[in-house]
């Protein structure tokens, strides 16, 4: 019989005091685990959703505001911005690219967004079924969204006003008809509902119009033909309705070509016009910075249990190898060596940890799958089930380590095992 | 098989104690009788390595156990020495099976097997191999201390008051299942007690 085979069954034979000894473990395990995974995928989604943009402009207000509304597509938009007043950057010289944005509305939940499909291709978005939008009221649906929704191509969707699934204020008269699906890009397309801006834009415009029915019908078919053309015409560049002077977007999301343009446009933008400028890094650097002083303190509070736990391991071992002090002689007398004893009580806090970290990090990895579903269900985030990272590696080295100093410590009274005085004694 | 000269020991605070000379021969037994607080089991610790003489010769087989070191003494004791406790000793979190298999060690492979289910069957222990040690009765848990004084078949078998608290009935049948085992695995046996009942059933003693 191998030595650790005892070890093992030492460990379970005494159930309560393993689950003891291995709850506080398990807990600091859990928290660490669920901490680090929750602000690393955070972080991680976070920056992979703004990368593809240096700067947001939008109406003036919160910035952080700003860039949660428009690349993060989590808060409330600050309001609208007049599509003249924005139309000369998309042409600055500084600039790469810039895309519209608009949107008011959504669908169960989730949001409706009007641009452009250069919008899809700065994410590498692409189809999985279907084709692009190219005409009024065509939508193409994002992975998840498609998912929950249970949206195929063909598809009807009506929009309701706000950002929030609501009961009234629906557009019955509009509904969009879904003409793609996108793969899953991890990115926030997967929870958005893409459309063209016109189409956006004639919901709401008619909407506005809702008075004069009778020529409702009519400006809306002329809208439609007018898109029509519009469109074709769209996809080769990217001067938008010239007529409407009085569109309005969202905000606009920009790509410098230039360093140039963080350095002078930003403060243009701010001091020479009535919109904001907001840059999404700087605001997420910020969003994460709050977010990180919390990681820390959680953490730091899991780390101190985790010593709590290692001393608990060493209390309970103590204890243990207290009690068995006479089947400890015995194995003497069995004809093992010191050494040997050593071994089963390492092994035995070796397994308690072993299998209180496994315990712990299952436990962080179901509270990251219960607090997906619920940021999933508000924020249209979700939080994938990873593998163990390295910092959790890492983390798997400090118990093993700590463990086995604490096993090592409680270990320390099988050298002076008097054999013959603790069998006698009685 | 045993063999000692002079032997002294003498506890950090306690009188000197001097036991007489031991001359056993391979397969024989013998019963060394004498009240309590004389040191008898001084004397089978002493026999068994787990104490160490003041001074004198213990010899076991061809070896002398002053001439080995601590490591070398505990793999002495492990193959050479089989113990049965007067309190009966049991790893708690093995069952029967389980306890036996860990005196025979780990190299007792199939021949380990066949030896073990044949002294359970002797000892009526069969039907028990799977129970923890707890859930055994009194004589059952008494048979089992037996086995494992034995089970590794070891050129010495040290008994400390097997008898003590059992009526006469059971005192009898302990000392013949202990000298039947000891002769099959051709072991030596020394008994050591204070219980006079057993002195007939020995023709070979030492009185301390």
């Amino acid at each position: 019989m191998r030595m650790i085979y005892l070890a093992f069954r030492n460990m379970i034979s005494k159930p309560l005091n393993l689950i003891l000894s291995m709850l506080l473990l398990s807990l600091s395990i859990s928290l660490v685990t669920f901490v680090l995974q929750l602000s690393d995928q955070m972080g991680g989604q976070l920056e992979k959703n703004i990368t593809p943009f240096d700067m947001v402009v939008g109406a003036k207000g919160s910035p952080l505001q700003l860039v949660l509304a428009s690349v993060l597509h989590i808060d409330n938009p600050t309001g609208n911005i007049k599509l003249k007043e924005a139309r000369p950057l998309m042409n600055h010289p500084f600039v790469k690219y810039a895309i519209p944005v608009s949107y008011g509305d959504n669908y169960k939940g989730f949001r409706i967004l009007g641009t452009t499909s250069e919008y899809i291709s700065t994410y590498g978005g692409e189809l999985a079924e279907g084709k692009f939008f190219n005409r009024p009221f065509d939508i193409v649906v994002g992975a998840a969204a498609a998912e929950k929704l249970g949206l195929q191509i063909g598809s009807e969707v009506v929009g309701s006003h706000g950002l929030i699934e609501t009961d009234f204020g629906a557009h019955d008269e509009h509904p969009y008809i879904v003409t793609g699906i996108l793969k899953r890009s991890n990115t926030v397309l997967d929870q958005l509902l893409i459309t063209s801006l016109e189409s956006v834009w004639d919901s709401h415009a008619h909407e506005g119009e809702a008075p004069k029915s009778s020529e409702e019908e009519h400006k809306h078919d002329e809208e439609h033909e007018h898109d029509d053309q519009d469109h074709a015409h769209d996809n080769h560049d990217h001067d938008y309705v010239e007529e409407d002077a009085d569109r309005e977007i969202t905000s606009l999301l920009v790509r410098f070509g230039s360093p140039l343009g963080m350095v002078q446009l930003p403060r243009y933008i701010n001091e020479g016009t009535n919109m904001q400028s907001a840059l999404p890094s700087f605001e997420v650097q910020r969003l994460l910075g709050l977010l990180g002083s919390g990681v820390k303190t959680v953490n730091g509070i899991a780390l101190a249990i985790l010593l709590v736990s290692a001393l608990s391991i060493f209390i309970s071992l103590l204890k243990t190898i207290r009690e068995r002090k006479r089947e400890l002689a015995l194995l003497r007398v069995y004809g093992f060596r010191t050494g040997q004893l050593l071994y089963l009580a390492l092994m035995e806090g070796l397994f308690l940890s072993l299998l209180g970290f496994a315990l712990g990090w299952a436990l962080g990895r179901l509270g990251i799958a219960l607090f997906s579903s619920y940021t999933e269900s508000e924020y249209g985030y979700s939080l994938l089930l990873r593998p163990p990272s390295t910092q959790e590696y890492i983390l798997l080295g400090i118990t093993l380590c700590l463990s086995i100093v604490a096993a090592f410590l409680a270990a320390l009274p099988v050298f002076n095992l008097n054999v013959a005085k603790t069998l006698t004694d009685e | 098989m045993v063999h000692t000269q002079d032997l002294e020991f003498a506890y950090p605070e306690g009188a000197l104690l001097q036991f007489p000379d031991i001359q056993l021969p391979t397969n024989e037994h013998l019963l060394i009788l004498g009240p309590s607080g004389v040191g008898k089991t001084t004397l089978l610790y002493l026999l068994a390595g787990l104490l160490l003489p003041k001074s004198g010769q213990l010899r076991i087989g061809d070896t002398s156990l002053e001439s080995l070191n601590r490591k070398q003494l505990d793999q002495f004791r492990g193959k050479h020495i089989g113990l049965v406790f007067q309190k009966y000793q049991f790893i708690g979190a093995l069952n029967v099976e389980e306890n036996l298999r860990l005196r025979q060690g780990r190299k007792a492979g199939k021949e380990g097997k066949k030896r073990r289910m044949a002294l359970v069957n002797r000892l009526g222990l069969q039907d028990q191999l799977h129970k923890k040690v707890s859930a055994l009765s009194q004589g059952q848990q008494q048979r089992l201390a037996i086995a494992l004084g034995i089970i590794h078949m070891p050129d010495l078998v040290l008994a400390d008051e097997p008898t003590a608290n059992l009526d006469n009935d059971n005192c009898e049948k302990v000392i013949n299942l202990l000298k039947e085992e000891a002769n099959i695995s051709k072991s030596s046996l020394i008994i050591i007690t204070h219980d006079y009942r057993v002195m007939k059933h020995f023709d070979n003693r030492i009185e301390l």
